[in-house]
């Protein structure tokens, strides 16, 4: 009975740990952030952007002791980039998987991916797909690419030209693997990105039949957003 | 080597070969450690920076291969090594070398940056923490808390600004 007791006691704690709110952290701010915090978020919430995000963001700040005016511009500026999410995504920011999508748009904006890049990988995707996660997947890969010091203009377009070819989420992880690979051994992160993409390109004509006219019927070139 | 010596029969191979069967002397602690480190599920496993050395001779393999033209078709559809998935969750290992720390957790976009939510254990060795997550696809932000300081891994291979004025490491978390 007593070991039971004890068991119990401490399930109990391992699972107040996990359900420890986020907002909780903000205990450590001072009154005048907590109240400028939570009306950001109130009016965030109120044009439809997910707080959990925010929260998310505040915890982090509090956790890592920094300055109070700092987290409040690093939130009003994660407001702004999950604004701009929202409006690139359109009704597509509501999908079930919705802050997934969110949540990559709003990173590639961070990475400096420029809007339109983004808006054509949607449409692009939006015309083929009724599934969210080849999108999620086709964003994170921009980003990681960027992060690979590849410029985030031959980012986009490139994973845009996979798409294009309805490059799958496992190719398109296969494929930024393949780019580390080649950049690890030594090759530049431009050669690695052309190479890896002429590789890619082809391989994916040679395996699916391509309809290359868009729904008003003119073909678009390789490598055209 | 001549062809005899090589036989089976010959004695001083016969003496040689007993010799490597021998279990060698070594502390019961050390082999106990070297079990648990064989037992540890290979998946996801984050690499240690020191680790990464003995994998580029392979990668650089792999890459002069890929430039001369060889395997294009192969390379399509490809997974990481290493990824196991679970009811749309992906299990990765993280891993920090501590010796001295009485605390080790994780923090991240994954548990609120809640510091008692993921609490490392300390390995066999006594000095890495490690710990499984379970996360979702896509890029996930976090840092270690080591006995209540938050830190860098030191071995991502990718960091993001956090827009507080201390980068994040990133992990990139493969599709289902």
């Amino acid at each position: 009975m007593r070991h039971l007791i004890i068991g119990l006691a401490l399930v109990a704690r391992a699972a107040s740990a996990q359900m420890q709110p986020a907002e909780s952290f903000a205990g450590r701010l001072s009154p005048d952030a907590r109240v400028a915090l939570q009306r950001l978020v109130d009016s965030a919430r109120a044009a439809g952007i997910p707080a959990a995000p925010l929260q998310n963001k505040i915890a982090e700040g509090a956790l890592k002791g920094a300055d109070e005016r700092r987290i409040i511009a690093a939130v009003q500026s994660l407001i702004q980039r999950l604004a701009d999410a929202q409006r690139i995504l359109g009704p597509r920011s509501r999908d079930t998987d919705g802050y997934g999508l969110l949540g990559a748009t709003a990173s590639a904006l961070q990475a400096g991916v420029a809007p339109g890049i983004i808006q054509s990988l949607v449409a692009l995707d939006s015309t083929q797909r009724s599934d969210p996660r080849p999108l999620v997947g086709a964003l994170v890969t921009v980003v990681d690419l960027i992060a690979k010091h590849i410029p985030a203009s031959a980012a986009g377009m490139s994973v845009a030209d996979l798409l294009r070819r309805r490059a799958t989420e496992d190719e398109l992880v296969a494929f930024r693997a393949d780019i580390a690979r080649d950049i690890t051994a030594g090759a530049t992160p431009d050669i690695a990105l052309a190479t890896r993409m002429r590789a890619y390109m082809q391989a994916l004509d040679a395996n699916r039949s391509i309809d290359r006219r868009p729904p008003g019927g003119r073909a678009s070139p390789p490598g055209a957003l | 080597m001549r062809e005899r010596d090589a036989s089976p029969e010959s004695p001083m191979l016969q003496r040689a070969t007993e010799l490597l069967r021998e279990i060698p002397d070594v502390r019961a602690e050390w082999r106990a450690a070297l079990n648990a480190r064989i037992r540890q599920p290979s998946f996801n496993v984050r690499v240690k920076a020191r680790d990464r050395s003995t994998l580029r001779p392979f990668a650089a393999i792999a890459a002069a291969l890929v430039f001369a033209g060889v395997g294009i078709g192969a390379a399509l559809a490809v997974r990481a090594p290493g990824q196991t998935t679970e009811n749309g969750l992906s299990r990765t290992r993280f891993a920090f070398v501590a010796p001295s720390a009485s605390q080790v957790s994780i923090v991240g976009d994954f548990n609120q940056w809640n510091p008692a939510a993921f609490p490392l254990r300390r390995s066999a060795d006594g000095r890495t923490w490690v710990i499984e997550v379970s996360l979702r696809s896509g890029r996930h932000v976090y840092a270690f808390v080591v006995d209540g300081k938050v830190a860098r891994d030191p071995t991502a291979a990718e960091g993001e600004d956090d827009g507080l004025g201390m980068p994040n490491s990133v992990v990139v978390v493969q599709g289902t």
